[in-house]
């Protein structure tokens, strides 16, 4: 009965047609009247236009569901990302940041060993260098695998480039030859790729080679042999022999034949790296033969890809050079773990015990504004003077030596100070790295600091007390730092 | 031509008279229908009609789609009915008088064989329909009238009602059932005042 009254009801009560044309008219008033202020706000659009337009948009984005639009956008997003990290797998070498670093090579018997870079950063360590010098090819090779050792690093392939300029003493023309090889570190063997025999003579007068910093002119002259003229440092001949090799320990000895002036040596060093670490006097015992020699060390970043990903590691360079030659006649090579790249603790262990001691008593004399603000800068002089002759006596050959090195204008002068004060302590020269404005002061007024140790030319005394009261003034704290202010014997 | 409600939903937001006016002509009838089973008389029906499309024009661009637009319209008709009774009640003219519901419903006398049964049911078909179908709406649970006004005067289909009501579509058409049984319960017993029975819980 329910359904028949439903039926009924909506037979029944259904709009007529007049009722629904009336209700249609009292919209479309409202209608009217919605559409006049629209019009009034200045409201005119195609509408017919516009929907047709969205229809077709909507058409054209959407197909069954998709958007097409934004689904090929993020599908090329995720390719290219994809293929960014395919290539950096592929060729990391190619994509990866670039780092680059000077690292001196110290090969034995090379005179002059320009490097220009080391590129650390591909799987296979690029090394480019040349060496210039009146070496003919075979004796470049044989100098140049020499190189690779003592540059060992825990890559696996170096590629080295070896400029060679031999003197004809026949034609007394220039000749350049030049050798590229592989040089596999991890089986210690090299493979030769080209070796070119250039057999390019220069019969100019001279033949110009520059570094950037030196310039080495190989001058051709008939009848003469090719001399060298260097701005600096002056060359001489020289040539050491590899006499033992631990490997295990990269370390090297090198046999002292002919004696180089040693500031080619220590010019190459310092000018290399300014984080050098430390230029002590130690006694090493070389095939049963004690030597003096200095000890300085510096750190260098190198990258080796481990077959996953790039490792970043410190390296630590530690050479000895003769004290009378300064020649190199140790270096080794060794990771450095120490947190601080000015790790100089290593810096005493070779030396003598008890010179080591009596070194240490002296310099202890602590100088320490804070403690003892009492104090004037005078008497703190005057003790350290005190203590100075003390030293002077102990160590009088070994500070002279020191006071030798003196870096000015990038130069190094040999024997030049008439004045020499050193100034010792480990927290100065930390304070120092991290003040390079004042670093870069020491410099420019003809100081030089390494290892703590202060060497200055100031002629007179009283100007070098002064030196020593404006670093006072300096508010660098110098706790737990002695200073020895010592007359040269020069 | 195919009743496209989207593309004319679209064109009527745009202004589009001609949408709109076949919009109205194909809910129109079914939605004053279900206002008419609800008001008291025609000429209310015919104002809420009325103001339901209004309300429909003005509120046309707010109207995303998520659902359609018969729904959309069945809950503009509620919203306005709710007004409608508050107003009502307030001026003291409910749309059903209880008299008017017992004067309709109750009968002195039981039918006393199928004869008498079948004239029972004549007369109470041939009065007021509105009257008859409103009592029998008011005695059913909201849930049973609910779907009976959406399935049986909107014409929902069972999705429809699933989505109007918030259950799901299987639940609809048992729902339905139910509730046009009881409905026939409660006409059949207009006049036995037997009206106890409450729906199964769903």
């Amino acid at each position: 009965m329910f359904t028949r009254i439903l039926k009924k009801f909506k037979e029944k009560e259904q709009l007529t047609q007049a009722e629904k044309t009336q209700i249609f008219n009292r919209v479309a008033a409202y209608w009217q009247e919605n559409l006049a202020k629209q019009q009034q706000t200045g409201i005119s659009v195609n509408l017919e236009q516009r929907v047709q337009q969205e229809v077709q948009e909507r058409v054209q984005e959407t197909f069954f569901g998709v958007n097409f639009k934004q689904y090929f956008l993020t599908l090329s997003v995720i390719s290219l990302v994809f293929l960014g990290v395919l290539f950096y797998l592929t060729e990391p070498q190619k994509y990866a940041p670039q780092y680059k670093t000077n690292l001196s090579l110290l090969t034995a018997g090379d005179q002059v060993t320009t490097t220009k870079s080391v590129d650390f950063n591909s799987k296979n360590i690029i090394l480019d260098f040349e060496i210039a010098g009146p070496v003919d090819a075979q004796d470049a090779l044989t100098k140049l695998t020499n190189a690779y050792e003592t540059a060992k690093t825990q890559g696996n392939l170096m590629y080295g480039r070896y400029e060679t300029y031999a003197q004809d003493q026949s034609s007394s023309t220039v000749i350049k030859d030049e050798i590229e090889l592989w040089y596999d570190l991890q089986e210690k063997r090299y493979k030769i790729i080209d070796i070119k025999y250039l057999n390019e003579t220069f019969s100019e007068t001279s033949i110009t080679l520059n570094d950037g910093e030196n310039e080495y002119v190989y001058k051709s002259t008939a009848g003469q042999t090719a001399s060298q003229e260097m701005n600096k440092p002056e060359l001489s001949n020289v040539n050491l022999e590899k006499v033992s090799a631990n490997l295990n320990n990269s370390e090297y000895l090198y046999d002292l034949k002919d004696p180089l002036a040693g500031d080619a040596t220590l010019y190459k060093l310092l000018s290399s790296t300014r984080e050098f670490e430390s230029l002590v006097l130690v006694t090493i015992d070389l095939s049963g033969q004690a030597l003096e020699a200095y000890k300085i060390a510096y750190s260098f970043p190198y990258r080796v890809w481990d077959g996953d990903r790039f490792n970043e590691e410190q390296v630590r360079h530690v050479l000895y050079l003769d004290a009378e030659t300064l020649l190199p006649v140790k270096e080794t090579f060794e990771p450095n773990i120490f947190p601080t790249k000015y790790f100089r603790e290593v810096a005493y262990l070779q030396v003598d015990q008890s010179e080591k001691d009596s070194l240490f008593a002296v310099s202890q004399e602590s100088l320490n504004p804070d403690q003892d603000s009492e104090k004037s800068g005078e008497s703190q002089l005057d003790e350290a003077t005190n203590s100075t002759a003390e030293l002077i006596e102990k160590t009088a050959e070994k500070t002279t030596v020191a006071g030798k090195l003196l870096i000015q204008n990038g130069t190094i002068l040999l024997e030049a100070c008439d004045f020499t004060y050193v100034v010792k302590g480990s927290e100065l020269f930390d304070l120092l790295h991290k003040q390079p404005s004042f670093f870069a002061w020491m410099l420019n007024g003809s100081n030089v600091l390494i290892e703590g140790s202060l060497i200055t030319t100031s002629s007179s005394e009283r100007e070098a007390e002064g030196l020593l009261l404006e670093l006072v003034s300096e508010e660098i704290s110098l706790s737990n730092a002695s200073f020895i202010c010592l007359q040269s014997e020069f | 031509m195919d009743f496209d409600e989207k593309r004319l939903v679209a064109l009527a937001r745009r202004g589009d008279k001609k949408a709109f006016s076949e919009l109205y002509n194909h809910y129109a009838n079914e939605l004053f229908l279900f206002l008419r089973s609800r008001s008291r008389n025609r000429e209310d029906a015919l104002d809420l009609a009325s103001e339901v499309f209004i309300r429909v024009l003005r509120y046309l661009s707010s109207f995303r789609g998520d659902s359609s637009f018969r729904s959309w319209l069945y809950r503009i008709a509620r919203n306005l009915l709710v007004d409608y009774y508050t107003a009502n009640a307030r001026a003291g003219s409910l749309h059903l008088e209880e008299e008017q519901w017992l004067n309709i419903g109750t009968k002195d006398e039981s039918p006393a064989d199928d004869q008498d049964e079948k004239q029972h049911e004549a007369e109470i078909e041939n009065s007021q329909e509105v009257k008859v179908l409103q009592g029998i709406l008011d005695k059913l649970p909201e849930n049973y009238r609910e779907i009976l006004e959406l399935r049986d005067l909107m014409n929902f289909s069972y999705a429809e009602c699933a989505e109007a009501m918030d259950i799901k579509e299987d639940n609809a058409k048992v729902m339905h059932l139910r509730a046009l049984r009881y409905a026939k319960k409660i006409s059949a017993n207009l006049n036995l005042g037997n009206d106890d029975e409450k729906p199964a819980k769903l």
